[in-house]
């Protein structure tokens, strides 16, 4: 496998841990970035939004303000759902997104 | 027990002295964004490159025989893979002496383990995900069906966390093998494991990658067109091959949209 993968050196574990810590490095400026980009966000302006637009729930008509749920905030993602279809029928990539979500609590 | 009042404190749902970003039209609120979106995509660059860099790490080969307990007894590191080409071990804290044993295992790794994705997706890119704690296989059991976790979960029982970097805090860490032969790959621990979980931060951690034709990856790495091997997390065993309907949609998609209608149109009278 290892040459039609053409792949890289085998190392000992100095060299290998020396190498680790150099890309640790970027990792750790990655990371860094990610949180400096998170707090431009939270200094994003906002968009007013009507509260009263409807959205259909398990119990019928809700407004936006409900699917809040009485918390502070809120996070929507728009599933590509094909009205009529089964559930095997829907899309592939945001059945995909569904299948990250995990334990919400 | 907090008050109503203590706990909407707590929850900052009191209109107390936060001070909160301008009110700004839907035009000007997309303008702030789209400038934010150059800095969000360069961050994904950045880490798309770093990926690409795990991929060139040299491979250090694991030669001690360690072995773990397993819900059917003895296993060793090879085993762990259950046939597929990478392992990813993450070690998480769930033994005596750690806070919440024996009915908890600790409250960060917990939170961890509320974040697995469905494992199907990386398995269908010949990986396997394993976690690994010192608590034995009785405790895991338990603790498994309390909580609802599905992953396999072992029990170290030799040197295997302090070799690799996981005695004293949790971590990653990744292997590929070569028939028997294993190497370790990578290494995440710290904050980064705070972002793993998806599938994606799974296979970005791997010497093979995500297995993608528009991934920097050196010669030779098996790829294919991203998108067309996603599947229904249920579908991957029955429908080995991608679905051709599937492949004109991620080829396609507005002329498959087009397409789509046309033919229920025609299947429908109400026309």
């Amino acid at each position: 496998m290892r040459d039609e993968l053409g792949a890289p050196q085998i190392a000992d574990r100095a060299v290998f841990q020396a190498e680790l810590d150099a890309l640790l490095v970027r990792e750790k400026a990655h990371t860094h970035e990610g949180d400096a980009i998170a707090a431009a966000r939270r200094r994003l302006p906002m968009v007013e939004v009507d509260p009263t637009t409807t959205l259909i729930g398990p119990q019928g008509p809700v407004t936006l303000l409900d699917a809040f749920e009485g918390r502070r905030q809120l996070i929507a993602y728009y599933f590509m759902w094909r009205s009529g279809h089964p559930a095997p029928e829907q899309c592939e990539g945001c059945t995909w997104v569904t299948t990250q979500v995990r334990e919400l609590s | 027990m907090a008050t109503n009042k203590e706990s909407e404190r707590e929850h900052g749902k009191e209109h107390l002295a936060m001070k909160t970003p301008a009110i700004v039209s839907q035009l000007e609120w997309e303008a702030a964004r789209q400038q934010l979106l150059v800095k969000e995509k360069a961050l994904m660059h950045a880490r798309d490159a770093i990926a690409a860099e795990r991929r060139r790490m040299p491979w250090m080969e694991v030669e001690k025989k360690y072995e773990f307990d397993g819900p059917e007894g003895k296993v060793s590191l090879l085993d762990l893979f259950e046939g597929r080409r990478q392992l990813i071990v993450y070690r998480a804290f769930f033994e005596p002496g750690v806070f919440g044993w024996p009915d908890h295992a600790c409250r960060g790794c917990s939170l961890g383990a509320d974040q697995v994705s469905h494992l199907s997706h990386l398995n269908a890119r010949d990986t396997t995900l394993a976690w690994a704690s010192r608590a034995p296989q009785a405790d895991i059991a338990r603790l498994k069906a309390r909580m609802g976790w599905e992953m396999p979960w072992y029990t170290m029982t030799d040197s295997f966390d302090a070799d690799f970097g996981a005695d004293q805090w949790h971590g990653h860490n990744a292997f590929i093998r070569d028939g028997d032969r294993v190497f370790r790959t990578y290494f995440i621990n710290n904050r980064g494991d705070e972002a793993m979980g998806t599938t994606w931060s799974y296979l970005d951690m791997t010497a093979l990658g995500r297995q993608e034709t528009w991934e920097d990856s050196p010669e030779g790495y098996p790829q294919t067109p991203p998108y067309k091997w996603w599947n229904w997390h249920d579908n991957y065993d029955t429908e080995t091959a991608p679905d051709p309907k599937w492949i004109d949609i991620t080829t396609d998609p507005i002329g498959a949209a087009i397409r789509r209608r046309e033919a229920e149109a025609k299947s429908c009278n109400c026309e």
